[in-house]
């Protein structure tokens, strides 16, 4: 059994609304980056991934398993939904403990992998906290936990880091790079500083398209020698952000330092400066959006 | 994994206040119904008592008597009662459909109205009106004869006449007249009914139905509250999705879900049975009689474990369907019709969800329509299944396509 994902010609359908349209996505062994603006089609690929969604059209093989093969696809499959709970008068080992039965396992296994589970999300010495006493943090190790506790072969997790502060979205991000060692771990998000952190290989969708696919590398390429800095005055700003795809501004005073994206040298006083992935992402959303315009 | 399911749903179950409540309810409402007066009406009858109670008639002559005796009381007072959707409703005539009835009454007795007002006048005169025991004997005692060639048929003709006249639900609708009608009991009637009672339900067997009588009546409402509190949980809690994806199939999480919220709420009831049942035990020792110990669980098992069933299957389906509360109403409305439209307090089980038998004895009547409960009983045991089965179904369904029934249609209407 092949580890990996295999979406041909992925359409889904929400009455009038196309919320996926043909997409075609490879996804090998690893951390995998899907990227995408709120409403791109992100968490509705995740579904029909885990089963949470039927697709209207189009061929998913998750292991070499059809999609619509849901008990078997709920057995490789571990997910993290963006807004993970549980049952608030729960503990941590409780719950962990009824999502291990959920996933079939026996009491041995359960009483073996509970704990380790726990230890590993940092959740070893509050086992007992209830649910609904946990921070926002601990939510998402509890989920990330229950999510590989039956060692699938496949790890959704939908925005998985929104809301946490930075420390606990770093051990997290650290997390998810450990477990996916040997398994494929898919990562939605619109925070394009945890898929620049963690993934080599990434998707970017925007209205149910795929925009890009490849790696983090072949990303950057696209917008390399296109990425300047320039100091300019605060009054200059609103017109250079009509004009310019601007992507960071430190103001100082009466002067800004910025951070633009065109396709020749902007102005005289203009740097070259290095891109980084946001850059490469919102140059690719922009394009896309004047492409839509002109249609 | 079902086992292992059930025990954590029952552990959960009772960590729930609505659990505690549920108990907490049941309890005051039996001991509110059933305290005290059971054992006074379980005595061996002596020849020189005053009464021994009513017993229900279907004879056609004390069917006639009696209704006839209804009517008259209730067109003196121009009072009708009726139940038109369940529920009590007085009914006031005015004074041409009053002559009608009263033409009626002329024609079913032979009398004219002012002769039978007399009569009347004179039996109640013989009571003393201040005395709530001697009212309820003076209405017991009350019966108006029918003239002598005055044929069955003809008299529920008439009876249809009235109906009409006074409106849906009343005591005269043909149903009302095949319940039969209370007779007040001679002594070897008493006699004969007490040798059944020691005999065949061996006194706990009696107390027992009582019990079940009461209990199934707050049985109709109370485990709805259990069955939405479960169904609602996984979305209060945000847990749908993470519940969704995992291995478990449907049949398993909806029905261990399902057999712990029948057992938890079945719970107490055997043990508000086998508590209520240890004075009748000694009562039943002190007759001479041997007591059916195993009688409250019998009945409970039989009369209450299939109504809990069918309740909380339906309200697992409506709230599983829908997400909502709803269940509460359409599953009220339910039991309050079952309870007000029943035929009569005693049997008549047909489909009723509410199985009624308030009478503490009335042994022989009951072994009579026995048959009739086991059918009615039988009836919700399969159709809980069944209702089980198609929740499975929709949990399935939403399971796969994210959405539930309330959803969609609330998508359509946009």
């Amino acid at each position: 059994m092949d580890t990996k994902i295999q979406i041909k010609d992925l359409s889904k359908n929400f009455g009038k609304k196309q919320a996926l349209k043909h997409v075609n996505l490879e996804i090998q062994q690893g951390m995998f980056g899907l990227l995408g603006p709120n409403g791109a089609g992100k968490t509705t690929l995740m579904k029909v991934l885990t089963t949470l969604t039927k697709k209207s059209s189009g061929n998913v093989t998750l292991c070499d398993i059809p999609v619509e093969q849901c008990q078997k696809i709920r057995q490789i499959v571990g997910y993290l939904p963006q807004d993970f709970s549980m049952y608030g008068n729960m503990g941590a080992y409780e719950a962990l403990d009824y999502l291990a039965v959920l996933s079939g396992m026996s009491k041995k296994e359960r009483a073996k992998k509970v704990p380790e589970m726990l230890e590993k999300v940092n959740l070893g010495d509050q086992h007992k906290t209830k649910v609904k006493a946990m921070s926002g943090g601990m939510k998402r190790r509890l989920g990330i936990a229950q999510a590989i506790i039956h060692n699938p072969k496949i790890i959704v997790v939908d925005e998985p880091t929104a809301g946490l502060d930075p420390e606990e979205r770093v051990r997290f991000r650290n997390l998810l790079c450990e477990i996916a060692k040997d398994r494929i771990v898919i990562l939605s998000t619109h925070i394009v500083g945890d898929i620049e952190a963690t993934c080599e290989n990434i998707a970017v969708l925007n209205c149910g398209e795929i925009l890009f696919r490849g790696t983090v590398s072949q990303l950057l390429e696209a917008v390399r020698g296109k990425v300047y800095t320039l100091e300019v005055s605060s009054m200059e700003l609103p017109m250079i952000q009509e004009k310019f795809l601007v992507t960071g501004i430190l103001t100082n005073g009466s002067t800004a330092n910025i951070k633009i994206i065109s396709e020749g040298l902007p102005m005289k006083n203009a740097k070259p400066a290095g891109p980084d992935v946001e850059d490469a992402y919102m140059y690719l959303m922009n394009h896309a959006s004047v492409s839509k315009s002109r249609q | 994994m079902f086992g292992t399911l059930f025990v954590k749903e029952c552990k959960q179950i009772l960590k729930s206040m609505v659990y505690y409540i549920y108990v907490v309810v049941f309890i005051l409402f039996l001991s509110s119904q059933l305290s005290g007066e059971l054992s006074e009406s379980m005595e061996q009858p002596k020849p020189d008592q005053e009464g021994y109670g009513i017993v229900n008639s279907h004879e056609e002559s004390a069917v006639m008597e009696k209704t006839l005796a209804g009517l008259v009381l209730e067109t003196y007072h121009n009072s009708y009662a009726t139940y038109p959707m369940g529920f009590y409703k007085a009914v006031t005539l005015n004074e041409a459909e009053l002559e009608k009835i009263e033409s009626i009454i002329e024609s079913c007795t032979g009398k004219s109205w002012d002769q039978v007002v007399g009569e009347l006048e004179d039996h109640f005169a013989k009571y003393n009106s201040g005395s709530m025991e001697e009212a309820i004997w003076a209405q017991t005692a009350y019966s108006v004869l029918p003239k002598e060639e005055l044929e069955y048929q003809e008299f529920c003709e008439a009876m249809e006449k009235v109906c009409k006249i006074v409106g849906a639900g009343s005591a005269y609708k043909k149903e009302s007249l095949e319940a039969g009608v209370g007779v007040p009991m001679t002594y070897e009637q008493a006699v004969e009914e007490f040798e059944a009672l020691c005999n065949k339900d061996r006194i706990t067997g009696a107390t027992a139905r009582l019990f079940c009588d009461y209990a199934g009546i707050i049985l109709s409402v109370l485990p709805i509250f259990l069955g939405i509190t479960r169904c609602l949980r996984d979305k209060r809690a945000q847990a749908v999705q993470v519940v969704y994806v995992h291995k478990s199939s449907s049949l398993q999480i909806i029905g261990s879900r399902y057999l712990a919220n029948v057992c938890m709420a079945f719970l107490p009831v055997v043990f508000t049975s086998f508590i209520m049942q240890m004075p009748y035990q000694y009562h039943a020792k002190t007759l001479g009689v041997t007591p059916d110990i195993f009688a409250f669980l019998k009945y409970s098992c039989i009369w209450l474990l299939p109504e809990i069933m069918v309740v909380l299957a339906v309200s697992f389906l409506i709230t599983e369907s829908t997400e909502n509360v709803i269940s509460i109403f359409v599953q009220v409305f339910w039991a309050v019709a079952s309870v007000f439209t029943s035929v009569s307090l005693e049997g008549n089980f047909g489909f009723q969800l509410v199985a009624r038998w308030n009478a503490l004895g009335d042994t022989n009547a009951f072994w009579m329509q026995r048959q009739e409960l086991f059918q009615n009983r039988g009836f919700y045991f399969i159709l809980s299944f069944a209702v089980l089965g198609l929740t499975v179904g929709i949990y399935e369904k939403k399971r796969r396509e994210g959405e539930s029934l309330y959803g969609k249609i609330f998508k359509g209407r946009k």
